[in-house]
């Protein structure tokens, strides 16, 4: 198991690499000078050059270079290397946009965030499963056909359609609409936050659920043929015992991996998400900074984002052992 | 399950036999049986063949330059502000009302459809042909290059598809290309990860040790032996990229980074709906009504496909 972990970490780590590299890589290509950019129209080239001196932008990108020389490879100070120690550190720079510490921004911005996927999660899982049982209970009936049907549905309308229509709606109808703007805590005012983090969730919970349903049912339709399921049958179970302590369990090894896969696709859609419901969270803060063309806060964000969803990979892994004791990591 | 697959199969992979007599009544029979086993799948093939027709023939087509379809059925213009009164309801001379400057719904929905579909197929005929090179190469060379591949491969899957999308685009300039780039960029990685799993399938096989061993060389081997055998799970794999490649479009537009004005888009629409005031709800509705018919068609199209072509992935995950 230790072996397993470790090893899966270092592979995290090579994959955390190259996508630092492609994304400083990327996003060194635009044409345009930060320096430029930050020191306003009336600059003279003087302090232009101060400016970048002080953001170190005077140093080479990579911090090896080749010369003609022995030992033909040279390391030195670049800015790649000044990155990724920032990285480390947490002195990520002040964000221009903002006019704010990033490190600052990201711990006032992550709960927001945090908050929305665990509230999606919950109810990706809270609607998915159960219709993905009835649907395989109750295989090519009406039923199966209804809800199969709406999950196909559900897989094919635009997350930012239907929080268009939650937000305006509402609005046209009844003139009522979420409280928006200032986050409200969950600690101080629980209906609150429930009533401004629920719609959100339950818009970007909706495609998730509507895969894990499909997944749950053809997971659950695959382990109804083994045939520990017929023993338990024969032995005079009730068909829901049978289902439930039987069948589930042994059916949520794909749900939970994919739950787990649905997390950098959430983390996207919580872009948009946010960008409506006007939630400050990670999703508009790394979406502002894009428009604004402040790169340097995007690269640290996209490495961080991957951090995560590498971690919630190795987790999702981890917990295959509880859900099926005869995995063994080796 | 196991006789509807049993029945089903041999429909779809018999060939009617060319110059045989019946031929056509043989076709029609088959594909009979086909549509009667997946009715939700001709659904979706009608959908999707109804709004390629509107595309075509809805805004007057050009090609370069020419006016090929006469000048297109859509009502009123793309960008005809005097269409309406702004932010009409649904009438008769409006059937989708007006958005914000009075421009008609319906046709921006029509013109609009142009522009999904043909970024839609372009981006998923690249990104799948990109996809099967990169898969077929990693799982036949083995070694370092499958490594770097597959490394650049989770790299690109451990990461949210839409900031990748937004970045590339903002970097290199929202357009047309770069817009097609960047989804041919998405759907690239999960592409080359399937083919890769089916190229290894088939390096095994006798039929390439055989090419081997009479000295073909290995691009031919690649492109000759096995493409031709992986080709088929690959377009089953674009056909469900469609409807995927469909929302990342509208996505991207969404957040205004998508194709700029004045070119339509479904997405961009919805946006500008939402920031109209009074609040004109048919202005969102129908522009994103159009996205999801468009991309429910592919992807009941795409799942009976796939249940065609491999039962044995029915009902999973696309």
């Amino acid at each position: 198991m230790q072996t397993f972990i470790l090893r899966r970490l270092m592979v995290g780590v090579v994959i955390l690499i190259f996508l630092s590299l492609a994304t400083f890589v990327l996003l060194h290509v635009v044409p345009g000078d930060p320096a430029k950019l930050r020191c306003g129209l009336s600059c003279q080239p003087e302090q232009v050059a101060a400016i970048r001196h002080q953001l170190g932008l005077d140093k080479p990108l990579f911090p090896i270079s080749f010369s003609g020389s022995l030992p033909f490879i040279e390391f030195g100070p670049s800015q790649y290397g000044d990155w990724v120690k920032s990285l480390f550190s947490g002195d990520l720079g002040v964000s221009q946009y903002y006019q704010q510490p990033v490190a600052t921004a990201l711990q006032n911005r992550f709960p927001v965030t945090f908050e929305l996927m665990v509230l999606t999660l919950i109810l990706t899982v809270l609607i998915g499963v159960p219709f993905g049982i009835v649907s395989a209970v109750f295989r090519n009936s009406a039923v199966d056909y209804l809800v199969r049907t709406t999950a196909i549905l559900g897989l094919s309308v635009p997350n930012f359609w239907l929080g268009t229509l939650v937000l305006i709606v509402p609005v046209a109808v009844w003139g009522y609409s979420p409280p928006l703007g200032r986050v409200i805590s969950f600690s101080a005012d629980p209906i609150g936050n429930l009533k401004q983090f629920g719609p959100p969730a339950a818009v970007l919970a909706l495609a998730s659920a509507a895969g894990i349903m499909r997944l749950a049912r053809s997971s659950l339709l695959e382990v109804m043929r083994q045939d520990y399921m017929r023993t338990a049958r024969a032995k005079g179970l009730k068909e829901r015992a049978v289902v439930l302590r039987h069948g589930l369990k042994n059916s949520l090894i794909p749900v939970v991996t994919v739950l787990g896969l649905q997390v950098a696709g959430l983390l996207g859609g919580a872009i948009i998400i946010e960008q409506i419901f006007t939630l400050p969270g990670l999703g508009q803060y790394v979406f502002q900074e894009l428009l604004y063309k402040d790169f340097q806060v995007v690269q640290t964000m996209t490495v961080y984002v991957g951090a995560i969803v590498i971690l919630m990979n190795l987790a999702v892994d981890v917990s295959y052992a509880w859900f099926d004791p005869r995995i063994r990591y080796s | 399950m196991a006789k509807d697959i049993a029945v089903a199969s041999p429909a779809f992979g018999a060939e009617a036999f060319p110059g045989e007599a019946g031929r056509w009544s043989r076709l029609a029979r088959q594909s009979w049986v086909l549509i009667r086993r997946n009715p939700l799948g001709f659904f979706g093939l009608m959908i999707i063949l109804a709004l390629v027709v509107i595309a075509l023939f809805g805004p007057p087509t050009r090609v370069f330059g020419y006016s090929v379809f006469g000048p297109g059925f859509a009502p009123f213009g793309l960008n005809e502000y005097t269409a309406g009164q702004p932010n009409e309801g649904m009438s008769l001379r409006h059937w989708f009302g007006t958005d914000r400057i009075g421009r008609d719904t319906l046709s921006r929905d029509i013109y609009g459809a142009q522009i999904s579909l043909s970024v839609a197929f372009i981006s998923v005929l690249g990104g799948s042909a990109l996809g099967t090179i990169a898969g077929i190469i990693s799982g036949y060379a083995g070694g370092t290059v499958d490594s770097l591949i597959q490394r650049a491969v989770d790299t690109a899957i451990a990461f949210p598809a839409l900031l990748l999308l937004l970045i590339i685009v903002q970097v290199l300039g929202p357009s047309f290309r770069t817009v097609v780039f960047a989804i041919m960029l998405g759907i690239f990685p999960g592409v080359t990860r399937v083919v890769r799993g089916a190229a290894l399938a088939e390096r095994n096989n006798q039929y390439v040790e055989a090419a081997r061993a009479i000295g073909a060389s290995t691009p031919r081997i690649l492109f000759r032996h096995i493409l031709p055998n992986v080709l088929a799970l690959a377009i089953v794999i674009m056909t469900t990229l469609l409807g995927a490649a469909i929302l990342a479009e509208a996505s991207l537009s969404f957040l205004g980074l998508g194709i700029p004005e004045p070119a339509a888009s479904w997405g961009r629409d919805v946006s500008q709906a939402r920031n109209s005031f009074p609040i004109n709800v048919s202005a969102a509705f129908f522009p994103g009504a159009a996205i999801a018919l468009t991309v429910f068609g592919f992807n009941m199209l795409g799942d009976a496909i796939r249940d065609i072509a491999d039962p044995r992935l029915r009902g999973s995950q696309s």
